[in-house]
């Protein structure tokens, strides 16, 4: 068998001129520094089932002796006082079948609704999962033109924010001494409604965060009409501003267009994450890997990507050049030099000489054989590839690869079927700062928080939360408590998206529904039907269907009639409800010619400086902090660094030399008169000089989950932009002396690669190559012939369905998104922070990422990480209970009533993806938290809540293979393959994780994965017979070499 | 002789009592002792315990396999 070797050497290359003595390291498979360098304490720890902190030493003699008479009196006494608690039952109330059953429910049936999610600001089509009439799962609608059936994490978690325990409950005000007293509605209605009517001329002003409902726009636009003197200021932590006013500046409309990511053949990301957290990943990892379909060779793309530090898109590039973000605009006019210098003609005349892509290469340590690749693909792909500029990167660059598209002739690959829609424009930057004039010269008569946190999101320097002060009443109409609304009069409890009517309208083409799938839950209210109350002008009584009716005659009235349709409003409206979405036939804004005016933009351009830099990103987890107090995002390990329950600053290894600092040393950063002090983290494909940070975290005011988790970056951020409102240059950047711990899971669960040098390679964990290599020899990776071993068993039979699931290595991501739906379906419980720390996370599912070549330019491979269902499951045979047993369709099965907890079978597993519970982690993290009532609802009825002392883990989803089985039955028909779908596969954007019936020879699964040719089983050589396949990963870089 | 100590060492119906008495109070204050104050602190709020679920009538659900209408 030929032997998989890496195919990332680093080679020595001429132009650079040091690429450290990380060259001259092992460049095999790697997770983390401990285990490049085989430190160990390490190799140390494996030999523990523990980690570290956990006490687990037992000696017998060192136990005190108790006498027969002691042993006895004190089983007489537990038995005594167990009976005297005993006594003490409490019925926990009947259980009576409904007196009126509800027409929509069929008890054990559940039912989907069509809504819209406004988790973020995509508005992506769901379907929520009811059972007896509490809503338990999110999915993506599959008739959503833009979702297409999928969510991301943050859509699949925000289920438990419905359920958070901390939600508010009933509106409050504020006290005399600054305390919050619970309030009525009635009551605060009247005193606001009175606030208004006295507000004379002075200003009334709404901050909220991007408005997507054409509806709820038009409720502002009537509360304007009432109070005049209302002013909306709408904006996001992250924004595309910077992206459109340059398209703005080159094509004569503010919308930056959607791409065509499918068509591109060869892709250049500059400081951008759209694979990640930049713009709509869900639509964009789809329609990238569309172009990683390893049986279409020729639709095949080429990710080149440069980056200050590893990002999603990063780890899934097959070049990657390590730059600091004021670099990019050189490096862009180097690009347009070069092509240029090809003979392709750039618009405009830009002084280009004096840009030497060779001396760039130089400067930066890059290999300019890898540059000159990039320009030479770039040049055959003419109209075929795209340069995607990230948004926090300045004007400038932005306008530059406009240029250097258009030069291209990129332009063809941008979407002239639809574009993004803006209900409501976002606030220029520059406007916030007139807000907080008017406030501070006390020309603000109110101020409502329309379910925003901006004393979080604002630059501190910009003196908003000083400037609250001066304004006489301050409402926020908010989910939880958060840091703004503890500054303001009034706080109003808000419903959550499933408990809310709305629409949506984020491109064009289409609108989309939301509608609530259960009455709300406790005395919260819409914020739309908050402020068709105050419309009122005087105290009513509440209509808790104001919203709903105001909606239908917005759509009867005004939308509607657009759709030109022959269908009755009332079948429209319920059509509409029904499918999620309502299609509209709509021409979008077209772009006109490039402006060369433009690039007198470019004449200003700054240089890139040699001080530390510091990029401000989006966090994959927190979010812009709204998702602060979402255990099962908290705990979602980053894709990248694997940390979970914190943020951290991002250096590279010579920054850290540089800074006399290691992993888990606080540092001081100081940017203009602000200072942070957070801990760093070396993370691997670092840029030099570069600080890394995720904003999102660090909330003063959050829920019992959130509380101390992470740094508020947001401090470093000012009014007055440094390179872009998310880069700075740092003043002065030390070692502050403390240090602070960092959990991440990069070496739970190893593969044995403590004990076992470049176990990962050796034993054919991870085995990729490249698209030529596949070109040459399709059975490059000579899967067919393992080493047979003899069973000493007679193999089973399995006459009938047999599960199975691939992995297409190509298309996942490594974004995670599998797990949050995993926890969801699974009823998975959030362990906390120290328990993470011991290796105890209960995810049944994790992504293993492994690092391979230098530490400075790394190449990642991700794999996703689950129960194989292995047909001789080693665990199974040391159960000394059978409460692991095979099923007949080859599942490896848990039967947690008899598990005893001895953890052999986890012990004995080798792909490590056992689970146990040492606690009940539902009365063991934070104070009770899951063991609410409240919480309880989001469990799945179908999944088994387990206790302490219990071994869990993947299942394939058997909850689903069972009603699949149900409903086969009950229509007569035999099971087939194709009729269950797991929550991970249902989940993953990509499409990476298929799952069906091994079989049947005839299904797409069988043929097309699971007997691929470049299919592989992890392990295989220890006889398990593993029953997930993994598609080993194709690299399309220009070497065949491996 | 055995018999005869045994007979001698019988409890006295003052002794008899008084363990009885101990014994009932002893029984009284175990079910009368707040256990609950030794239980962990659960920070749900007593209005969790009134949730009630009801389905929004007014919300079109669908069969998740369903085609569309539009």
């Amino acid at each position: 068998m030929s032997e998989v070797k890496n195919i990332h050497q680093p080679k020595a290359d001429n132009q650079t001129e040091d690429k450290s003595k990380t060259e001259k390291l092992d460049t095999n498979y790697w997770r983390s520094f401990k285990d490049l360098f085989r430190d160990t304490s390490l190799i140390e720890a494996s030999n523990h089932e523990f980690g570290d902190g956990v006490k687990d030493d037992f000696e017998p003699s060192k136990l005190s002796g108790i006498s027969r008479r002691k042993f006895l009196a004190l089983v007489g006494a537990s038995a005594a006082l167990a009976g005297a608690g005993c006594s003490d039952y409490r019925s926990k109330g009947d259980i009576i079948p409904y007196n009126k059953m509800p027409e929509e429910i069929t008890v054990g049936k559940a039912n989907y609704y069509a809504s819209t999610s406004t988790a973020c600001s995509h508005g992506c089509g769901v379907l929520i999962k009811t059972r007896e009439g509490r809503p338990i799962k999110v999915d993506g609608n599959p008739d959503h033109p833009v979702s297409k059936g999928k969510t991301c994490a943050k859509c699949q978690a925000s289920i438990l924010s419905l359920y958070d325990p901390e939600r508010l409950k009933f509106p409050m005000r504020k006290s005399r001494n600054g305390g919050f007293l619970k309030s009525t509605w009635q009551h605060v209605d009247d005193e606001i409604i009175n606030a208004l009517n006295k507000i004379g001329n002075k200003q009334i002003a709404f901050v909220s965060q991007r408005i997507i409902s054409p509806t709820g726009k038009k409720v502002l636009d009537d509360f304007v009409k009432q109070y005049p003197n209302t002013k909306i200021y709408s904006y996001e932590l992250f924004d595309e501003q910077i992206r459109n006013s340059a398209w703005q500046k080159c094509y004569g409309i503010n919308k930056f267009p959607l791409i065509s990511w499918d068509k591109a053949k060869v892709i250049l990301g500059l400081e951008t994450d759209f694979l990640g957290t930049d713009g709509n990943k869900v639509e964009t990892s789809r329609l990238y890997t569309q172009g990683r379909e390893v049986n279409n060779l020729k639709k095949f793309n080429r990710l080149y990507v440069a980056e200050s530090t590893l990002s999603v898109t990063g780890m899934n590039s097959d070049y990657r050049f390590r730059l600091r973000p004021d670099a990019q605009f050189e490096f862009v006019m180097c690009l347009l030099n070069e092509i240029n210098k090809n003979g392709i003609s750039v618009p405009g005349s830009l002084p280009l000489g004096g840009y030497s892509l060779k001396s760039f290469a130089g400067k930066y340590s890059l290999s300019l054989k890898n540059l000159k690749q990039l320009v030479k693909d770039l040049a055959s792909a003419k109209g075929e590839s795209v340069i995607y500029a990230g948004r926090t990167l300045p004007e400038n660059v932005h306008i530059a690869v406009n240029l250097l598209n258009e030069a291209l002739g990129n332009t063809a690959l941008y979407r002239t079927d639809s574009i993004d829609v803006d209900v409501l424009p976002l606030l220029k930057h520059e406007e916030i700062k007139e807000l907080v004039n008017d406030m501070n010269a006390g020309n603000v008569g109110m101020i409502i928080h329309y379910d925003s946190n901006p004393v979080f999101h604002f630059p501190d320097d910009l003196g908003y939360k000083d400037a609250l002060k001066k304004v006489p009443v301050v409402v926020s109409i908010t989910g939880s408590q958060n840091d703004s609304s503890e500054l303001g009069n009034y706080t109003l409890p808000l419903s959550h998206d499933f408990e809310s009517w709305g629409d949506a309208k984020t491109r064009t083409g289409f609108y989309s529904f939301q509608q609530p799938v259960i009455d709300p839950i406790f005395s919260t209210r819409q914020k739309e039907a908050i402020l068709l109350t105050w419309l009122k002008g005087k105290p009513v009584v509440f209509d808790e269907m104001v919203y709903h009716k105001y909606l239908m005659n917005n759509w009867q009235n005004n939308l509607y009639p657009t759709f030109n349709t022959k269908m009755t409003f009332t079948e429209f409206w319920n059509a509409g409800l029904h499918d999620g979405i309502a299609i509209l036939e709509e021409e979008p804004d077209s772009f006109g010619s490039f402006n060369s005016s433009a690039l007198s933009e470019l004449q200003n351009a700054v240089k890139a400086s040699s001080k530390y830099i510091v990029v401000l990103r989006e966090s994959y987890q927190a979010g812009d902090g709204k998702f602060l107090n979402n255990g099962w995002l908290l705990e979602l390990p980053h894709p990248v660094s694997k940390i979970t329950w914190d943020n951290y600053a991002a250096v590279s290894h010579n920054t850290a030399k540089d800074l006399g600092i290691k992993s888990n040393d606080m540092i001081a950063i100081r940017v203009g008169d602000r200072k942070l002090e957070i801990p760093a983290f070396i993370q691997p494909g670092t840029a030099d000089k570069t600080i890394t940070i995720e904003l999102g975290f660090g909330r003063k005011v959050v829920g019992i989950v959130g509380t101390g988790v992470g740094f508020n970056a947001n401090v470093l951020r000012s009014k007055s932009a440094g390179i872009s409102p998310w880069i700075y240059l740092a003043n002065n950047v030390s070692k502050s002396g403390s240090s602070y711990h960092l959990v991440a899971t990069m070496e739970h669960h190893m593969f044995g690669e403590a004990l076992t040098k470049d176990a990962a390679q050796k034993r054919k964990i991870i085995q990729e190559g490249t698209v030529k290599e596949y070109q040459k020899d399709a059975h490059f990776l000579n899967t067919e012939n393992p080493v047979k071993m003899e069973s000493l068993y007679n193999p089973h039979e399995y006459p009938g369905v047999k599960w199975g699931m691939a992995v297409d290595l190509n298309k996942c991501v490594g974004c995670g998104d599998c797990v949050v739906a995993c926890n969801a379906e699974n009823n998975i419980p959030i362990v906390g922070k120290d328990q993470v720390a011991v290796s105890r996370e209960m995810q049944w599912l994790r992504v293993d990422r492994y690092y391979s070549g230098s530490i400075d330019d790394p190449v990642t491979s991700n794999q996703i990480m689950l129960c194989q269902q292995c047909d001789n499951a080693p665990c199974e045979n040391v159960c000394p209970v059978a409460a692991t047993t095979h099923s007949p369709d080859g599942l490896n099965q848990m039967i947690y009533n008899r598990c005893v907890g001895t953890r052999y079978c986890s012990n004995n597993c080798p792909y490590k993806v056992r689970r146990f519970n040492f606690f009940n982690y539902r009365d063991h993290f934070k104070d009770n938290y899951q063991q609410s009532h409240l919480l309880s609802l989001v469990y799945n009825p179908e999944v088994t809540v387990r206790s302490r002392g219990v071994m869990e883990k993947c299942t394939f989803c058997i909850q689903r293979i069972m009603e699949a089985r149900s409903n086969a039955i009950e229509e007569h028909r035999p099971l087939k393959g194709s009729d269950v779908r797991t929550a991970c596969q249902d989940a993953c954007n990509t499409e990476a994780i298929k799952f069906g019936d091994m079989n049947d020879k005839d299904s797409e699964f069988y043929k097309k994965y699971r007997t691929h040719e470049l299919g592989y089983y992890v392990l295989e050589d220890v006889n398990t017979r593993p029953n997930v396949t993994y598609i080993a990963k194709l690299r399309n870089i220009e070497s065949e070499e491996v | 002789m055995e018999l005869e100590n045994l007979f001698s060492k019988k409890l006295k119906r003052k002794s008899f009592f008084t363990s009885l008495g101990a014994g009932l109070a002893g029984y009284v204050a175990m079910r009368s002792f707040p256990f609950r104050l030794l239980y962990g602190r659960s920070n749900e709020d007593k209005s969790e315990n009134k949730i009630k679920v009801k389905i929004n009538p007014l919300a079109i659900s669908r069969n998740k396999t369903g085609g569309n209408n539009v």
